[in-house]
């Protein structure tokens, strides 16, 4: 396939609604590392790309009212130099390491990788673990949706084609809580998660307050493992506890068998990682309490 | 169509004012329209990091950025990072350190490595590695990228250290060989100047693509490319009733492919149609209106298979699909298996993987006024392209040029005529106008030529002590559709087995059998690396079974130098048990091996190969290798035409020290010039490890005729004999009278002054009659073999069964090294890609035979991070046959290393893999089974 498409670089978030709702087969141009490879191989129809690249106000990454707010078209290497992020989340900066190679994180976007949607992204699983949200803005108006509720399929996201994700909402955590994502990926850099899993625990007197884990790659969408956090919900997290946890979030990935690795296998690597996520967590937390 | 409008970029400093349209990425600004072709073409995915700029000083992928974007950022290209001539200190550190080999990655990795000194002046090993993630490098295993990022400092301008640091031989026998010369063309690579095929452009210049075959088999009903002949900017539009109908292929009792396809198509990409047009897209874009009506046939994908009575037929000339039968029993293998005290007999399983060069192919053609036709190509091997295009065009060999431009990597891979050298010379002719053509990263996927999947049932017979008493092997190759170098592979597979150890008999049983997927070809270490996987596996299980150490065991049948093997090669020099000593000792394997903790393992593999083959692909009488040498008037400055293709394995530096080192000279006054076929004497080209035997030995040739002539115009001018004159480095001395001598140049000049043109000339063939006089037997002769051992460590995470392998320790016989560090750097690169074979690679497919991952991001292949430090040395060793007595090692090198990897799994974990790739999911599976026990 051959890439034929317009270029528009609107001013301002109306005109970019404008067009994304005037123009057929329109996308939105973030990093384009995902966009300019799909146009290409096929799998989106790309007749228009509408850059966010002519808006102001979609790179900031500021601290307020309890929640960070990081503008969508922060590159992942922004996100790699933020203060505020190393300071509020320290486990975001932690996953760029792990994301692509510096050649990607030098142009692709938090907003982009959640908008791509595909089941192995990196950002999503974390970002549900702390209990994130985007904003979509619209000509029609603006609406806040947990991140948790923002995935339909693979490739299939609740966002409205005129609408454009302009902020990622990361409420502020306890100072009892933390949160880690790890993914296995076949190769030590620059490769796709074969299973990733991301989890915050809050401990309070030393049991879980607040737990969430969340599963990527192993189901059409990234995949809270509620029960499983449920079960560790009110409980010490002992290595039994957090065995069961590990196993119940194995049971809930419905994995499939692709080129990078059968479902039984990303299933046995959900209970690893999530064993080992939590365990990591759990270590963090106990060496600050001290 | 995209609207066009105009962009204005800040590059390297400058603006440039560009018109490009929606879909222009910065790539195709920087290289086609402002050609700053110092920034390559890799995958065109954003997985290989060869376009890398640096945007407002951070990395980044040009192929995946849109020139509109790039708007208001400073972009900075290889091309701006030296100051006024002054090399940046990274780029000096990578020709210092031998960080460069074929060059294509050259540029982008040292952009990165920029960036990251910017921003992290001092970097661990590790921050090196993770920041190298995004750029793939084929050829050099990163040790020496690393070890020169991490080094820079001492390269800074004005620091005088700098020379210093690569270490020199103890041997000053030789002024010139034995001797760490960073590579001729280092300079070029590092600055972007030097020239791959597809940063080529000739006026009036078309494009050209090919249509290929959607299906795995199937009968072409017809072929209506109306529709695309008329669209506007195609030029022409050429089907099979449009060019010649002969067969081609590598080896003349199997051709059998042809340039279009006919009447049926054999795989998924078997070439259909070819066009030129003004564009690469308007060549897309017809190509899509080509229609093709196909009458589909069963289709058949795995040798085994293919084989059984009743599969579909692919080529009417194979019965059965075999397509290459060998068959041999040498001494008496029943009686040794009757002999031994433990037989065992295993099957594996090895992978079908890519050379994945980092430049993609590509061709350029052209004809002249006169009839002749020129072709740039990236190659391995210019005078076979110039051989078979004579063929296939029906015309004498002399009216065709092939010119090899720099060539980033091919490891077999464009060892053979390929389809766009074929279809550019026919467009270019058709069109009048030259044609470039070039492969995608899926195209290259679909030509393939890679290594042939193998089953190898194995069967050892050993005695109590270890002693080998017989061997069989049974091989089962997936050759694809057509022959290509397959009928080598198959005779490979066997008659390699027997110049490692020494074996009292015997028995190889190897088909070669077709497949409806794309043609296996010719991958280092050719035919060998599954069988060495499956003999090294097995051994070492047997010794453990013995009760005795590995590397004991291999002492103790090693084969010894001056032999004859069992199959009637005979092998000179070999210090094989040096090697094993060598790397027991490095490794600490004494104090490792059955001591470390559960999840940690050690384990050796060994291999060897041959420095050249004993006889030429096609029936010539001409020489394999040829040299001249041709000395400027002056005497100052000396050329060295070779044929023998530089495809960054160093050889015009290793020909270059070895012409230099034979005349006297320094070697800053030799220009190596190579891979021109109307410039460059006959060599049959940077394959099956010839080059520093066989071209060497022709330059050797060549050096001392020069030499001879430069001594008898000295010997009239200090009015004594040649025998009393000695030469080094440019002075020519009178034995015992310190006070008369001449400088080399002088007397060069007046030899030149008296004969006219100061010319050497020199050649090489192998010895004749080697080898023995069963069917076959051909194969694997050689004037020399290689020997090498490899030690490697493995930690194994128990729970999710991911390698990670800690340290490579390996030892070679080469013979005499003529360049260390280029030495180090073939064993490095064979290490990393072989650690790829091992673990990562395997091309994939449908049940429809089509590639699942025909890219970099699926078919993974090692990055920096992946490849652990390795320790490789030579041993002693000189090969009476050799240029100053050197011998091969970039194939050689490769074998070792799946066993030694295995066996350290074995030895972590208690598990034994034998199938390859070594995935993380199989040793898991085993390791669930082994619990379950």
């Amino acid at each position: 396939m051959i890439r034929d498409f317009e270029y528009h670089r609107p001013g301002d978030l109306a005109e970019a609604g404008r067009l994304l709702g005037e123009l057929p087969h329109a996308h939105i141009l973030a990093g384009g590392t995902d966009l300019l490879v799909d146009a290409e191989s096929g799998i989106r129809d790309v007749r228009h790309v509408v850059s966010l690249r002519g808006i102001t106000g979609l790179d900031g990454i500021e601290e307020r009212e309890g929640l960070v707010s990081i503008g969508s078209a922060c590159t992942a290497a922004s996100i790699q130099a933020s203060t505020v992020l190393r300071n509020c989340f320290p486990e975001l900066v932690e996953l760029v390491g792990v994301f692509a190679c510096p050649q990607v994180r030098t142009v692709a976007t938090a907003g982009g990788n959640i908008c791509s949607a595909v089941p192995c992204g990196d950002f999503p699983a974390l970002l549900m673990a702390l209990d994130a949200s985007v904003e979509l803005v619209s000509p029609k108006g603006s609406r806040r949706v947990a991140l948790r509720d923002f995935f339909t399929g693979p490739r299939e996201t609740v966002r409205d084609p005129v609408e454009i994700l302009t902020r990622i909402m990361v409420p502020l955590k306890a100072p009892t809580a933390a949160a880690c994502y790890m993914k296995y990926q076949r190769r030590a850099s620059n490769s796709l998660a074969v299973t990733g899993v991301a989890a915050l625990l809050d401990l309070r007197d030393s049991r879980c307050h607040t737990a969430r884990i969340v599963l990527g790659a192993v189901a059409p969408v990234h995949l809270p493992a509620d029960r499983a956090a449920l079960h560790l919900k009110g409980k010490e997290p002992t290595r039994e506890t957090i065995e069961e946890a590990a196993e119940l979030a194995a049971a809930a990935a419905r994995p499939i068998t692709d080129i990078r690795g059968g479902d039984d296998y990303r299933r046995q690597l959900v209970r690893v990682l999530c064993r080992r996520v939590l365990l990591r967590i759990v270590e963090q937390l106990r060496k600050e309490a001290r | 169509m995209s609207g066009r409008r105009f962009v204005e970029l800040t590059i390297n400093g400058d603006r440039h004012t560009v018109p490009v349209t929606g879909t222009t990425t910065l790539l195709e600004v920087l290289r086609e329209r402002l050609d700053l072709t110092g920034v390559k073409l890799g995958c065109g995915a954003g997985d290989c990091g060869a376009c890398t700029v640096l945007l407002d000083g951070e990395p980044a992928n040009s192929c995946l950025l849109l020139a509109l974007e790039a708007e208001g950022r400073e972009i900075l290209t290889i091309e701006g990072l030296a100051q006024g001539g002054e090399l940046h200190a990274v780029q000096r550190a990578f020709m210092e350190r031998g960080a460069i080999q074929c060059g294509y990655c050259t540029p982008a990795m040292v952009l990165t490595a920029v960036a990251l000194l910017n921003r992290n002046p001092d970097p661990s090993e590790d921050e090196i590695r993770e920041a190298l993630g995004g750029n793939l490098c084929r050829c050099t295993g990163y040790t020496k990228i690393v070890e020169a990022i991490g080094h820079w400092r001492k390269y800074v301008a004005g620091n005088t250290n700098a020379k210093a640091s690569t270490p020199e031989p103890g041997d000053t026998s030789h002024a010139v060989i034995g001797r760490s010369h960073p590579r001729v063309d280092s300079r070029d690579k590092v600055t972007g100047r030097a020239r791959y095929a597809d940063d080529l452009k000739l006026p009036n210049m078309l494009h050209g693509k090919i249509l290929t075959s959607p299906l795995a088999h199937a009968r072409i009903v017809s072929i209506d490319a109306s529709r695309a002949a008329a669209l506007p900017g195609v030029k022409a539009v050429l089907t099979a009733r449009d060019v010649p109908g002969t067969l081609y292929g590598i080896s003349p009792a199997r051709y059998d492919e042809r340039i279009l396809a006919s009447d049926k198509v054999c795989h998924v990409g078997d070439e259909v149609a070819a066009v030129a047009a003004v564009d690469e897209v308007t060549c897309i874009r017809a190509l899509e209106l080509i229609e093709v009506e196909y009458e589909e046939l069963p289709a058949v994908f795995d040798p085994r298979e293919a084989m059984a009575e009743g599969a579909p037929l692919i080529l009417e000339r194979y019965p059965n699909n075999v397509n290459t039968r060998v068959e041999w029993n040498f001494g008496d293998v029943e009686r040794g298996f009757r002999d031994a005290d433990l037989v065992r007999e295993e099957r594996f399983e090895g992978n079908r993987t890519y050379q994945s060069p980092m430049e993609p192919h590509c061709a350029l053609a052209e004809w002249n006024g006169n009839g002749r036709l020129r072709v740039h190509t990236s190659t391995q091997v210019v005078h076979y392209v110039r051989y078979q295009l004579a063929r296939l065009l029906d015309m004498p060999q002399g009216d065709i040029q092939v010119i090899g431009p720099h060539c980033g990597g091919g490891f077999g891979g464009k060892a053979g005529l390929n389809p766009l050298e074929i279809l550019s010379a026919l467009l270019a002719k058709k069109t009048g106008r030259p044609v470039k053509m070039r492969y995608s990263r899926a195209e290259m996927v679909h030509h393939f030529r890679g290594r042939h999947k193998q089953i190898v049932d194995l069967k050892i017979g050993l005695k109590k002590d270890g002693s080998i008493t017989a061997l069989q092997q049974r091989s089962v190759l997936d050759g694809g559709a057509y022959s290509s170098y397959g009928v080598v592979a198959v005779y490979y597979s066997g008659a390699m087995m027997p110049t490692l150890y020494k074996l009292p008999s015997y028995r190889y049983d190897g088909f070669r059998v077709n497949t409806n997927l794309p043609a296996c070809g010719a991958m280092r270490g050719h035919g060998c690396p599954h069988p060495r996987f499956a003999f090294e596996s097995l051994l070492s299980d047997m010794a453990a079974e013995l009760g005795l150490d590995p590397i004991d065991v291999r002492l103790k049948n090693a084969m010894d130098p001056e032999s004859r093997t069992v199959n009637s090669l005979d092998v000179g020099s070999c210090e094989f048990k040096a090697c094993l000593e060598v790397v027991r000792e490095k490794s600490g394997w004494k104090e490792k091996k059955g001591r470390l903790p559960f999840g940690r393992g050690i384990g050796i593999g060994c291999g060897g190969f041959v420095s050249g083959a004993g006889y030429p692909i096609y029936r010539s009488k001409f020489p394999h290798s040829n040299a001249l040498i041709k000395v400027s008037e002056d005497g100052e400055r000396v050329t060295l035409y070779t044929g023998e293709t530089d495809i960054g394995q160093g050889s015009m530096t290793v020909l270059g020290q070895i012409a230099a080192e034979a005349m006297g000279i320094d070697f800053g006054r030799i220009t190596v010039v190579c891979a021109d076929t109307d410039v460059t004497p006959l060599g049959l080209g940077s394959y099956s490890s010839r080059v520093t035997l066989m071209g060497g030995n022709a330059c050797k040739m060549a050096g001392e005729d020069v030499r001879g002539q430069v001594l008898r115009a000295a010997a009239a001018m200090l009015e004594t004999t040649v025998e009393d004159l000695s030469v080094t480095a440019g002075r020519i001395r009178v034995a015992g009278d310190s006070r008369r001598e001449v400088e080399w140049r002088e007397a060069a000049a007046r030899s030149f002054a008296e004969n006219g043109p100061l010319v050497g000339r020199g050649h090489y063939s192998p010895p004749e009659g080697l080898g023995g006089d069963f069917k076959g037997a051909t194969v694997g002769t050689s004037p020399a073999y290689s020997f090498t051992a490899c030690v490697c460590e493995v930690e194994v995470d128990v729970e999710t069964g991911r390698v990670r392998v800690l340290k490579f320790t390996d030892a070679h016989d080469v013979g005499t090294p003529i360049n260390p560090m280029a030495v180090e750097g073939q064993a490095e690169g064979a290490i990393a890609m072989m650690l790829g074979e091992t673990l990562l690679e395997d091309m994939q497919f449908d049940d429809r035979g089509r590639t699942l991952n025909p890219n970099l991001h699926d078919y993974l292949l090692p990055t920096a991070r992946d490849v652990p430090p390795i320790d490789s040395c030579t041993v002693p060793s000189f090969e009476p046959r050799g240029p100053f007595g050197a011998k091969e090692v970039g194939e050689g090198s490769t074998l070792p290393v799946i066993g030694a990897i295995a066996n350290a799994i074995e030895d972590a974990v208690g598990v034994r893999i034998r199938s390859l790739p070594i995935t993380a999911e199989k040793v898991l599976r085993a390791l669930r089974v082994k619990l379950a026990e």
